[in-house]
């Protein structure tokens, strides 16, 4: 597999509509049962646990993600 | 410590000239050095923290005491616009870098041709949309600080006599002077406000301190996360139990994603005072991490606040109330100061940022309208005049969200207020979007689309508002308006069983976006709009040589003038002196340049908005204010002029490929008529022959009336045998010719093909006979069914086998017929022991007329149709008639038919 610019941009878009898909139902209502973890009810975990996950995917995305150079190129050709 | 209303009160006072004093070294660092500490990305996320308000301080435990879960959306939503910040942030931000955009009333209206309507209307609607915002962070430090006195031991101290209506307007009073003090000490030409960020910054480390202190706290009290949420479950408050997840939650998490684009306060610290685009990398996971930080208690403390707390206290106040109740005065006091952050921040910039829209999109177009083109301001410059109309703007909309305040001050929660103003700012999304993305949006669609929208927004949002503090807005919701039903603004259009906040975001957004659509779609870009959809599409791929929308003739002094009234003389002077030096010539001279005036315009729109930068230039540089439709049209004209000449090549094109088509036909034909003259004078010459010999007999019989009776008879003879050739020629040309036009009536048959061979075989035995050749069968197949015409498939078997006789050739003459049947074909062989057929004839053997060597010269001559015709005959009957290697020196000819099956007897009959 070769990374691209372009695939990394979309692996991103992908990150942040899977994001946008997991907090809202139905699969939000996957985690919507009785059970405990550490004593706090499962869709808390889940939700905050997801909300972590985000954040460290961003923060991945954060540096991989293509660097734009800040001028056109034509710039360069100017005196 | 003893924890007083006063204290409290001077505590704040304190706290905010703190503030100040941060701001005022902010500004002092970003003017000494040009980078530091205040540009990092993590003092950016910090500033775009200011979307966690005292809503988020104290409104999400009150919402998670009411509600559960619900509380996240608000955070959930932004969280996943920062994740994607690589589709959409990103695009605003370098836009609003390129063209100088100061407030979201500014990016709509520059991408809608610089239309001022537009921007008169985005900021109109966002001053209303955010008075009840305003009002919220009122109520909540009105809130605050009367929990705390409420809990004193010592009484209201100086607050004694104040109500808490007096309180929130001394609140707001205090505030505006804070702002304006703050926030209009001087026009920036990039509106970038660095010690307010700073101090916003430092507010945001203050809220997050001080909810974590509390939470850190409860969870100490409660004994551990896992028994809070066991002693809440035990007293009955399950977050459980609630039907979280439902078209509430849906729409609650959109409007948080919306607002954190659309809130004016947001896309100033997001975009606006952005210094670098990939400072957004770093918010795109710090700004989620906050909140998440933010929220991590918010349940504790719900819960165990309503384990803890009597019956019927407040739960928006539990982050401060539950300290007070353990005797905890510090951190009490801690904590006040955290919500007072929250709620300041908020107030400070949002106003700084409605301001901006204000003055920028209403006062200094109405002052441009008022004043002729020449004497704009009063030569005092218009930056007094920008100070003073902020300054207004600001106690204007803090005051319209202490009225909303004093009309709603009945309902208690904080969270509903601050969805009513999230609702009113998603009203700006569509437009948003569409500017960034859709090349076509025009500028009719999107004012009456944000108008729709609003007023949708006013009469299902808005409006129910007011419900609890007067009768008439109750009995309208109830009966809707003179007992209309369908327009009861929460059952709009009978749609009822949604939630009231679901159903005003659903109608308002989705009339919002039709309009936009279909408006867009029957109306018409101006030139102006073209031009500025083309640079919002393209920003990031466009190039820095194009022309300034603005040509011009005016002098450099008259451009001077204006900047240094807007800019200040400094700016102005700096900015001149450069162009002076890349021009290389002195500033009395200079003949401004299309370049420099687009700069200038930028550098004019980063203080009074792009609308009005472009009517404050264009009547400066007057004499040309119709270069820009002059110059769209050049540019329609050289349009059609390069479609028209695409449009002659391609015809000409089709008109190549049609030529080459004819040519070829052309080619056909020549061939055909070639075909058709060498065949001729073939039948001519076949003809000719019999002709010879019977016109030269029957001349000797006319002339020589004494010839012997014998001689006479021989004569006759070979007479009536010419001519009997020559019929049987001219049936087999007739023939021939028919079969090839498909004229001879056909019809094929199933019928059994090893019939038709023995038929075949007794027809040529006699002629075998008597040229003394032997016909050997070989193997037969059994039986097959063909689909043919039996004479005509004898026909062809006779001709081969005849042909094989008479061409034979050989001392002891052998033919050979066999036949078979391979897969789903039938195969008859006919082989021959004579001296075959050359390699260089084999191509042509069924060529008409071509009658091959032995043909020629042989005895039986004959007309060299024979071998075409049959080709032909089995042609039509799906079968193929070759000449094969055979395994001796003869000819062997192979007729291949398709087998079908075989009939059943009735069938057959």
């Amino acid at each position: 597999m070769t990374v691209t610019r372009r695939k990394i941009i979309g692996a991103s878009l992908f990150f942040t509509l899977f994001g946008a898909m997991a907090i809202l139902p139905p699969l939000i209502l996957l985690f919507r049962f009785d059970g405990l973890v550490f004593g706090v009810p499962v869709e808390t975990v889940y939700l905050f646990a997801l909300w972590i996950g985000l954040v460290v995917g961003a923060a991945l995305f954060g540096v991989i993600l293509p660097r734009d150079e800040p001028m056109p190129p034509q710039d360069k050709t100017r005196p | 410590m003893i924890l007083t209303a006063d204290l409290v009160i001077a505590t704040a006072v304190a706290y905010v000239g703190l503030l100040f004093i941060i701001a005022y070294l902010g500004d002092r660092q970003t003017r000494t050095r040009t980078g530091g500490f205040l540009r990092s990305p993590f003092v950016y996320t910090l500033s775009i923290s200011v979307y966690c308000t005292s809503w988020t301080f104290y409104g999400a435990v009150g919402t998670a005491a009411r509600s559960g879960l619900e509380f996240l959306t608000i955070y959930l939503g932004p969280t996943i616009v920062f994740l994607g910040w690589w589709f959409i942030l990103r695009r605003l931000v370098r836009i609003s870098h390129d063209q100088r955009i100061t407030s979201i009333a500014d990016l709509l209206s520059s991408r809608f041709g610089k239309s001022s309507t537009l921007g008169v209307l985005i900021t109109v609607l966002a001053v209303i949309a955010i008075a009840p915002y305003i009002a919220l962070q009122l109520k909540a430090i009105t809130s605050s600080i009367e929990a705390i006195a409420g809990s004193s031991e010592f009484g209201r101290g100086s607050l004694e006599g104040w109500d808490e209506v007096g309180l929130a307007f001394g609140v707001a009073a205090g505030m505006a002077i804070f702002t304006i003090l703050f926030g209009t000490r001087n026009v920036d030409a990039k509106e970038q406000h660095h010690g307010v960020v700073a101090a916003i910054a430092f507010e945001a480390v203050v809220k997050l301190a001080a909810l974590i202190a509390v939470g850190v706290f409860v969870v100490y009290m409660g004994g551990g996360m896992d028994s809070i949420f066991a002693n809440a479950a035990a007293a009955g408050h399950e977050i459980h139990a609630r039907d979280t997840f439902g078209d509430r939650w849906i729409a609650m998490t959109i409007l948080a994603a919306a607002a954190v684009i659309c809130l004016p306060r947001q896309f100033q610290v997001t975009v606006v005072e952005n210094s670098d685009e990939n400072h957004l990398r770093t918010a795109s996971w710090a700004f989620p991490a906050y909140m998440l930080a933010m929220s991590l208690f918010t349940l504790p403390i719900a819960l165990f606040g309503l384990s803890f707390m009597p019956e019927g206290s407040n739960p928006d106040m539990y982050v401060l109330t539950l300290p007070l109740a353990v005797g905890q005065d510090g951190l009490a006091l801690f904590a006040f100061i955290g919500g007072f952050s929250s709620a300041t921040s908020m107030i400070i910039l949002e106003s700084i940022a409605l301001s901006i829209m204000v003055s920028n999109h209403i006062v200094v177009p109405v002052m441009l309208r008022l004043t002729s083109g020449t004497g704009i301001g009063d030569g005092q410059g218009v930056r007094r005049l920008i100070l003073n109309a902020r300054r207004i703007s600001i106690i204007l909309i803090l005051f319209l969200g202490f009225g909303y305040f004093y009309l709603t001050r009945t309902s208690d929660a904080l969270a509903p207020i601050g969805l009513i103003s999230f609702t009113g700012v998603a009203q700006f999304l569509p437009a948003i979007l569409a500017s960034l993305f859709w090349r076509d949006a025009s500028t009719k669609a999107a004012i009456c689309a944000v108008l729709v929208g609003f007023v949708v927004w006013l009469w299902a949002s808005f409006l129910p508002s007011f419900a609890s503090s007067s009768p008439i807005v109750a009995d309208i919701i109830a009966n809707g308006p003179g007992g209309i039903g369908w327009l009861r603004p929460q059952e709009l259009f009978g749609l009822n069983g949604l939630d009231p906040l679901t159903h005003a975001v659903f109608w308002s957004l989705f009339l919002n976006s039709t309009v936009l659509i279909l408006g867009s779609l029957i109306t018409n870009q101006s030139a102006l709009e073209h031009v500025q959809a083309a640079l919002f599409l393209n920003v990031f791929r466009r190039t820095r040589s194009e022309d300034s929308p603005i040509r011009g003739t005016a002098t450099a002094d008259d451009l001077f003038l204006v900047a240094r009234r807007v800019l200040g003389h400094g700016r102005a002077v700096e900015l001149f002196s450069e162009e002076a030096k890349l021009a290389r010539m002195p500033w009395t001279t200079l003949e401004p340049s299309p370049a420099f005036i687009r700069r200038l315009e930028r550098e004019l729109a980063g203080s009074i908005g792009a609308a009005s930068a472009h009517v404050m230039l264009s009547k400066v540089v007057s004499g040309d204010s119709v270069s820009l439709e002059e110059v769209m049209r050049m540019a329609d004209e050289t349009q059609q002029a390069i479609e028209y000449s695409q449009d002659l090549e391609k015809t000409s094109t089709e008109l190549r490929a049609t030529a080459e088509k004819l040519e070829e036909a052309n080619r056909q034909l020549r061939k055909v008529d070639l075909q058709k003259d060498e065949f001729l004078s073939q039948v001519s010459h076949e003809v000719r022959t019999p002709m010879t010999a019977i016109r030269a007999f029957s001349e000797i019989l006319l002339s020589e009336s004494d010839l012997p009776r014998e001689s006479r008879e021989k004569f006759i003879s070979t007479i009536h045998k010419e001519s009997l050739r020559l019929t049987s020629l001219l049936d087999e040309i007739l023939d021939l010719s028919a079969l090839e036009r498909g004229e001879r009536a056909w019809e094929n048959r199933p019928l059994d093909a090893e019939e038709s061979l023995d038929q075949a075989l007794r027809v040529c035995d006699a002629l075998a006979r008597q040229s003394k050749t032997k016909i050997v069968v070989e193997s037969r197949a059994p039986s097959a069914y063909v689909k043919a015409d039996p004479d005509r498939l004898s026909q062809v078997l006779i001709n081969l086998i005849t042909n094989a006789i008479k061409y034979n050739g050989a001392i002891a003459p052998e033919v050979t017929v066999r036949s078979r049947v391979r897969g789903k074909s039938y195969i008859i062989e006919v082989e021959d022991n004579g001296i075959g057929i050359a390699e260089d004839e084999r191509g042509r053997i069924f060529d008409k007329f071509y009658r091959g060597r032995l043909g020629e010269t042989g005895p039986y001559s004959g007309a060299g149709l024979g071998l075409p015709i049959s080709r032909e005959i089995i042609g039509r009957m799906d079968g193929k008639l070759d000449l094969v290697s055979s395994a001796d020196e003869g000819a062997c000819f192979r007729i291949t038919l398709p087998l079908i099956a075989k009939p059943d007897a009735k069938a057959a009959q």
